[in-house]
């Protein structure tokens, strides 16, 4: 009974708090719910990773770092750059740079929110149709280049994990060309 | 005469002085937050369509046929990609706004520190939904709809997307290698028909 009231009421406070945060603020709703959907989509990978039969139990370790590195920097790289224009576009109305003599405060408001929505629709294209798929080729083109064969490049969408360097063991036994295949072939770098 | 009306509406609705817009282009960028999740989803993939197949066809590291097969499956990704995101946020959107309003589910009752950021933001305290616009609601059920479709999404990565995304991809292997071989066979026919002249 004590756990279903505590229950109940951890339930509550999560809809006041998503009600507070995202009732008024579409641009801050569409910019948490894009980084929150980032991260899920890292975590099915890795788990994709450890269930994956067909990739060698060793070499599962690696994968699973490479994918949690993937998935730090894409939302690292998307939070950052949306959140900074979204709070400059805001920035741009509160100056008055951006406004109307004909709104009221509360049309001012909402043109601010407006103005924040376009910022974060474009940070999330600029972010995750420019920028990841740029460093996601350079790293393919590396590993191509390690090891050798064109086909790499086509099926490895996975990241360069530039903000976690790998650790001496991972340098000794690289993975090899099959499993790296048999991973990416199963969806790696997935967005929900 | 309707050439003037249209330029008269073009003047009316100008961007061109950001700081004092006219009402109706102040108008369609306030209007732009109603795009939710679904919206900024498909926004994603339709751009991610067409970019990325362009990245992949410019990376000069690596070779023709290459390039040609990486943009083919970037298209494939990304189109099962944006219609799972979309249908099951438009669908987990539509089931909660069922269970939002006054006295159901989804309603709540405002916790003492979501009014003291209300208060802090100098906002209008709402204690529950019934305090809310209509506006809010519907702000409000469109969250809470994409983070139970985030959830769903979990399972549907791995039962819908990776299936559908490996097959589509073999297929387009397959058309791709046959249309390559009968390019090959094409080059070495002329090759042999110009040589024999």
């Amino acid at each position: 009974m004590a756990l279903q009231t505590s229950l109940s009421k951890i339930f509550n406070n999560l809809k006041s708090g998503v009600f507070t945060r995202y009732a008024d603020n579409t641009d801050k709703f569409l910019l948490d719910t894009a980084a929150i959907g980032w991260m899920l989509a890292s975590l099915s990978n890795m788990t994709g990773v450890f269930f994956n039969k067909k990739v060698d139990k060793k070499e599962r370790r690696y994968l699973a770092a490479q994918e949690i590195a993937d998935g730090v920097t894409n939302v690292a790289l998307f939070y950052g750059i949306t959140y900074s224009l979204i709070k400059g576009a805001r920035g741009l109305v509160d100056k008055g740079i951006i406004g109307s003599k004909a709104l009221d405060e509360k049309g001012t408001m909402m043109l601010k929110n407006g103005v924040g929505t376009i910022a974060s629709l474009f940070g999330a294209v600029f972010t995750n149709n420019l920028i990841t798929p740029v460093v996601r080729n350079k790293f393919a083109t590396f590993v191509q280049k390690k090891t050798g064969k064109n086909d790499v490049y086509a099926q490895s969408p996975i990241v360069k994990p530039s903000s976690i360097p790998y650790t001496p063991i991972q340098q000794k036994t690289p993975i090899s060309i099959q499993s790296y295949m048999a991973f990416t072939k199963n969806g790696g770098n997935m967005r929900i | 005469m309707k050439i003037n009306n249209n330029i008269q509406q073009l003047k009316q609705c100008s961007f061109g002085s950001l700081s004092n817009l006219s009402s109706r282009a102040a108008k369609y960028i306030q209007d732009v937050d109603k795009v939710n999740s679904v919206g900024q989803r498909a926004i994603l993939g339709v751009t991610a369509m067409f970019l990325q197949p362009m990245i992949d066809m410019s990376n000069k590291d690596v070779d023709q046929k290459t390039r040609e097969s990486s943009a083919i499956r970037s298209i494939a990704r990304n189109g099962i990609g944006m219609l799972t995101g979309v249908t099951v946020r438009a669908a987990t959107i539509k089931f909660a706004e069922k269970f939002t309003g006054e006295g159901k589910f989804l309603d709540f009752k405002a916790s003492e520190k979501s009014m003291e950021a209300m208060t802090k933001q100098g906002k209008k305290i709402v204690k529950s939904l019934a305090d809310a616009s209509e506006k809010q609601i519907k702000n409000y059920s469109a969250t809470m709809g994409t983070l139970l479709g985030l959830c769903v999404m979990l399972f549907t990565n791995f039962l819908v997307d990776i299936p559908l995304i490996n097959a589509s991809q073999n297929k387009i292997d397959n058309l791709y290698q046959k249309h390559h071989m009968k390019k090959e066979a094409k080059k070495n026919e002329e090759a042999v028909s110009g040589s024999s002249n």
